[in-house]
């Protein structure tokens, strides 16, 4: 009945003849029985907009969704009280694959949903007593998009007057459970109660069953459909501290009239900013943050000539500005940094040059350049928000302010256009593409962009040499590993196809693995059990390759 | 002795720190207290404690007061201090926050004065234990559990312009898998309880969204499931008690969406730019609720999706240039349909726009709104002067001062800075409008302000085309000053109560009514009255801003002082306050 349907729709709309369709039935993993009012959606890969609405499942998990052009897609369902459902995951959560949608095709899915699971506890102070409003998360170690072991905050939620949480609709999997309000300073308005009634205490992030180190957490795993309750820990009360410095203007030698600061506090892989909470004095130049639970901040300040009573907009045209950026470990007394010197910016002059580059792509404003300073030694600390952008002129010429002393160029990831790749970026003549290149106080950058990228495609087998849907295709370049940009990732279709357009051309290696943490990759420690196992190849300039790749199956290494 | 001594030391000072920071009392009086369970009369632990003045001498420094965490004792003392009016605070979870002397929980408590080196002893503040609601939300259609909708305690509470709405009292709850919320440590009262809707913004609502989960948006209804208001159950938490079994079914809401274009009615084009608002009638006022950010100067469409039915006005304002575009950025889908303050749709100074703003009243029933046209043309100026009267102005006083004129609906505002003595108004839609003053210095009062003879502060006027009146302003330095105490029945001083200075006239302006409160010894000023007839009233406690209900007034006529107010008048009053019973 269905396909007549089908078949009919391409009789009455003829310019649409070469449309393809994605059906299917939406299942209970385990019981197979039908799930009704699941929502299924497609989408174009690499992009978070939805190929027409969602359709819904009917009272036999039935879906149909019709007229579609041939190309690639990925498709997800969600439904209440299961796992998000993405097409070609391995497990649950984990990534999905593609869809190869070729002419008139009707694609016959089935879908088989995971039930979610819950996690239920009380959290307490050390005497016993419920804590109210603390903010509890459920985090899971994950690979960040340049390759760092970090934490991903899966879920949030806040105790109640009992000290009671909870999380519903989680997806199968390990877990660790943190709570804690952290910084005052950072607090934002809505992590204060609403309830006038309601005191909001800090306590420094504890993780479950009741240690503030990671390493003594215990995990807690998740089961499908499953109730996991008892995860009740104590927080320790604790006392808060300050950090202090007197800001000196490096060309007056005088606290600056005017400063700005801001403090970042890093933790669960992510880092908070503020610039709440501090008071600066111009006459003695004292800056204070105060009430900070310990832990790891980054403190960046500001000064400026310029009269009070100026917008933060206005300041920060009247470049350049002095600053200053310090770590600082808070541990178990009040911090005083001393004298805390400014020092005036680098400025980078440079241009963007490229053949064939299209006459709007300068001159459009389309590209921004990203200055990433080099990691700061602090874990998971995330400075890229300090980057800088400049924005070409129409011949390409840049200049930007840059208080780092070193600098790489990402760029440019965002409005590169497609076909192009950076062939060269030097400072002052130094390589700064696959590595850190020193500033001095006035920088020279040459960033040369290329159209010659090369393209490759290929299959991917497992040992019987049976192709393979949904693997991730992973090419690992030979040489600056540690910069997770260089990598190029896909995965496979239902046809176990892939192909990556816009490579720069070099060596590489290619990887396919069955089960592997997504990002993990990037940690050379776990490429180097796997780096045999790649399959090794040069893509030369303007080149296209076609490569068969053999899956690395789970469990080994 | 030692006060003479002090003495001694200011003359001594005097010569050496003519210029210099005055000298600085002694810190070193102090306020000592308990509190204790209002119930059971036992003292409270682990309350936090705070005091601060609210009054004192500007030329003394008040260093921060740190909090006291009660012990077992329920007891707290405030050493250091320095003489001036101070105010208590006491705050514990599972209790009512409360200062002392506060005499209804929403009543502002009593000031004490303290004076140099003085120990006042004995301050008892009296907490009340809070209460709990709970229960369980349904989807009416499928009765299961109804997720993430928000719930909320709500009460009619005077808002600052004198009308009664329905506020939010602690944020949003979010129901879970099981349809549960709770709320918790809940004041004591009568609350009316709403649920579905969208989440109030900024609420208590944390939390990542679930990605496994498919939102639903569910209609706005009060418990125990009715549209309206005047059907709804007032639910009564009772202090340290648990209510429960508070559960409600609850429909999905069917969002529609208004599109349009915008043309010049002159050129037949769509405008270069245009800011289009919306904006949703709710209770007595009209609320942003979106500001559209795709309006394509193409063809002149705009798009406003994810609406209830309700009444709107679309606001349009167009714009002959590029730039200054005031469009927000995108709001969630949530947050599109929640509460934002009040907000001009078009509120100008001097910059020229090329056009009038345009207000089109909608209608969202239950369909989409489509094919909206709305003409835009050139607007109208109005020109005017400001004379001042008295004591002349500061320069920099005089470029604070904006005339400003707003239509009745309160949905087009324009404002001018005055420059020698003139402004000009530029890009107005015709209409009535009604002048006002901001940025008055203190000491100043707007005297009059009159357009083509007639009073524009207290009736509106008409702007028509091709204006040829003036808008004439004059503000003076001739104000009044009221000042006195308030006493009680038994001729005792009532701190802390409310002294309110009523309009004999024009009660719907608000901004003709004064307030203060009684400090030390229960006196209380009002340095800057405008000349004028006016009713006095002083309340022992009375809910913030309910004087400008004409029902809480008429109740208590009969006990205002009525005054007359010369220019450059002085009055001394003693009052005697309206019992908080009353």
């Amino acid at each position: 009945m269905r396909l007549i349907v089908v078949w009919l729709a391409f009789l009455l709309l003829p310019g649409q003849a070469s449309s393809g369709s994605i059906e299917g039935v939406v299942t209970r993993l385990g019981s197979n029985e039908p799930i009704a009012g699941a929502q299924v959606g497609v989408a174009v890969p690499g992009s978070s907009a939805l190929v027409g609405p969602r359709v819904t499942t009917d009272r036999d998990g039935k879906f149909a969704i019709q007229i579609l052009q041939p190309g690639t897609y990925i498709l997800n369902v969600i439904c209440n009280g299961y796992a998000k459902y993405a097409y070609g995951e391995r497990q649950p959560g984990a990534p999905g694959g593609t869809i190869t949608l070729t002419q008139a095709q009707t694609l016959n899915l089935a879908v088989r949903m995971t039930p979610a699971g819950s996690v239920n506890g009380h959290i307490r102070n050390s005497n016993g007593r419920p804590i109210p409003g603390t903010t509890v998360r459920l985090v899971r170690y994950t690979y960040n998009s340049s390759g760092r072991r970090t934490f991903e905050t899966i879920a949030s939620a806040r105790s109640d007057d009992r000290g009671v949480y909870r999380f519903y609709w989680v997806t199968p999997g390990r877990y660790y459970v943190v709570a804690g309000s952290g910084a005052e300073p950072l607090a934002r308005p809505g992590t204060e109660s609403d309830n006038p009634n309601e005191i909001l205490e800090n306590y420094s992030y504890t993780f479950f069953p009741g240690n503030s180190e990671i390493e003594k957490a215990v995990a807690i795993d998740v089961r499908a459909g499953a109730e996991l309750d008892g995860i009740d820990f104590p927080l320790a009360d604790s006392r808060l501290y300050r950090i202090r410095a007197r800001v000196v203007d490096p060309v007056t030698g005088q606290p600056p009239p005017r400063a700005t600061a801001t403090i970042s506090y890093s933790n669960l892989g992510s880092s908070t900013r503020s610039g709440g909470g501090n008071t600066y004095d111009p006459k003695t130049g004292m800056l204070e943050f105060k009430n900070l639970t310990p832990g790891p901040y980054t403190v960046g300040v500001t000064g400026y000539e310029g009269q009070q009573g100026l917008s933060n907009a206005a300041l920060n045209r009247s470049s350049p500005a002095a600053s200053a950026g310090v770590n600082v470990a808070v541990s178990n007394a009040d911090v005083d940094l001393g004298v805390l010197r400014l020092e005036l910016p680098n400025v980078i002059t440079g241009r963007i040059t490229g053949e064939g580059l299209p006459a709007d792509f300068v001159s459009g404003n389309s590209v921004q350049f990203s200055f990433l300073p080099p990691d700061t030694g602090i874990p998971s600390m995330d400075l890229r928000m300090s980057a800088i952008d400049a924005r070409p002129q129409p011949d390409g010429t840049f200049t930007a302010n840059f208080p780092y002393p070193s600098l790489r160029v990402t760029v440019p990831l965002r409005g590169l256009p497609a076909g192009f790749y950076v062939r060269e970026a030097l400072l002052d003549g130094a390589d700064a593409l696959t590595g850190y290149a020193r500033v001095s106080r006035t920088s020279d950058l040459q960033i040369v962009l290329s159209s010659k990228v090369a393209h490759l495609e290929g299959v991917v087998r497992d040992e019987s040499l049976r192709l393979v849907a949904g693997l991730p295709v992973v090419l690992v370049p030979s040489v600056a590993r540690n910069f997770s940009e260089r990598f190029k990732q896909t995965t496979t279709d239902q046809n176990g196809r892939f192909s990556i357009s816009d490579v720069p051309p070099g060596d590489y290696k290619v990887f396919s693995w069955e089960a592997l943490e997504p990002y993990s990759y990037f940690d050379p420690d776990v490429l180097r059990k796997y780096e045999e196992r790649g399959r090794l190849i040069h893509l030369a300039e303007s080149s296209r390759e076609t490569v068969d790749v053999t899956m690395i199956p789970e469990g080994v290494n | 002795m030692m006060r003479r001594f002090g003495m001694l030391i200011l003359f001594l000072a005097i010569p050496v720190l003519a210029v210099q920071a005055p000298p600085q009392d002694p810190a070193n009086g102090s306020i000592e207290g308990i509190v204790v369970n209002r119930v059971n009369g036992q003292p409270v632990a682990g309350v936090r404690v705070q005091t601060r003045p609210t009054a004192g001498n500007p030329n003394q420094t008040y260093a921060p007061i740190e909090p006291i965490i009660t012990g077992v004792d329920g007891k707290f003392v405030f050493t250091s201090l320095k003489g001036a009016v101070y105010r208590v605070l006491a705050e514990g979870n599972g209790y009512v926050a409360q200062f002392n002397g506060q005499n209804s929980f929403q009543g502002e408590g009593t000031t004490f004065a303290l004076a140099t080196s003085q120990a006042v002893k004995g301050i008892t503040v009296r907490l009340t234990p809070t209460g709990t609601v709970t229960g369980r939300i349904r989807d009416a259609e499928t009765q299961q559990p109804a997720v993430s909708v928000p719930v909320q305690l709500m009460r009619l509470q005077y808002g600052a312009e004198g009308q009664r709405a329905l506020v939010s009292q602690q944020g949003a709850a979010r129901t879970d898998d099981r349809g549960e919320y709770r709320f918790y440590f809940v004041t004591p009262g009568h609350y009316y309880i709403t649920v579905g809707g969208a989440f109030p913004q900024e609420s208590g609502v944390r939390g990542l969204n679930n990605s496994n989960e498919i939102r639903v948006d569910y209609a706005s209804e009060f418990y125990p499931g009715v549209v309206n208001i005047s059907d709804a159950t007032l639910v009564d938490v009772k202090s340290g008690a648990e209510l429960g079994g508070i559960d409600v079914s609850i429909g999905k809401q069917v969002l529609y969406q208004i599109r349009g274009r915008v043309l010049d009615s002159k050129t037949g084009r769509p405008p270069i730019s245009a800011t289009v608002s919306l904006f949703r009638r709710s209770d007595t006022r009209w609320e942003r609720v979106q500001v559209s950010n795709n309006y394509r100067s193409t063809d002149g469409s705009f798009t406003i999706p994810g609406l209830v039915p309700g009444s709107y006005r679309v606001v349009v304002q167009a714009r002959t240039t590029r730039g200054l575009a005031q469009s927000s950025p995108p709001l969630p889908a949530m947050a599109r349909l929640a509460s934002f303050p009040v907000q001009f749709a078009a509120s100008r100074t001097e910059d020229a726009s090329g056009y009038a703003p345009k207000v089109t009243p909608v209608e969202v029933v239950s369909s989409d709104v489509d094919g909206l046209v709305v003409s835009v043309l050139p607007g109208v100026s109005l020109a005017g002067r400001l004379t001042i009267e008295g004591q002349g102005l500061p320069s920099s006083d005089l470029s604070r001062i904006r005339v400003v004129i707003t239509s009745p609906d309160k949905l087009i505002s324009a404002n001018a800075l005055v420059t020698q003595e003139a402004f000009r108004l530029g890009d107005l839609s015709t209409g009535e409008y009604r002048a006002s003053v901001g940025g008055l210095p203190a000491g100043y009062y707007v005297k009059s302000a009159r357009f083509g003879g007639a009073d524009a502060l207290q009736n509106v006027f008409q702007i028509a085309d091709g204006e040829v009146n003036a808008l004439n302003v004059v503000i003076s330095s001739n104000v009044a000053t009221v000042e006195g105490t308030v006493k009680n029945e038994r001729q005792q001083p009532v701190l802390g109560s409310l002294v309110v200075l009523v309009p004999e006239r024009d009660r719907d302006r608000t901004e003709l009514f004064q307030r203060a409160t009684a400090g030390a010894d229960g006196r209380f000023s009002f340095p800057s009255v405008p000349p004028g007839n006016y009713k006095v009233f002083a309340w022992e406690a009375l809910e913030p801003y309910a004087y400008f209900d004409p029902e809480v007034l008429r109740v208590v006529e009969q006990r205002g002082r009525a005054i007359q107010l010369a220019e450059s008048s002085k009055q001394i009053l003693n009052l005697i306050a309206i019992p908080a019973n009353n």
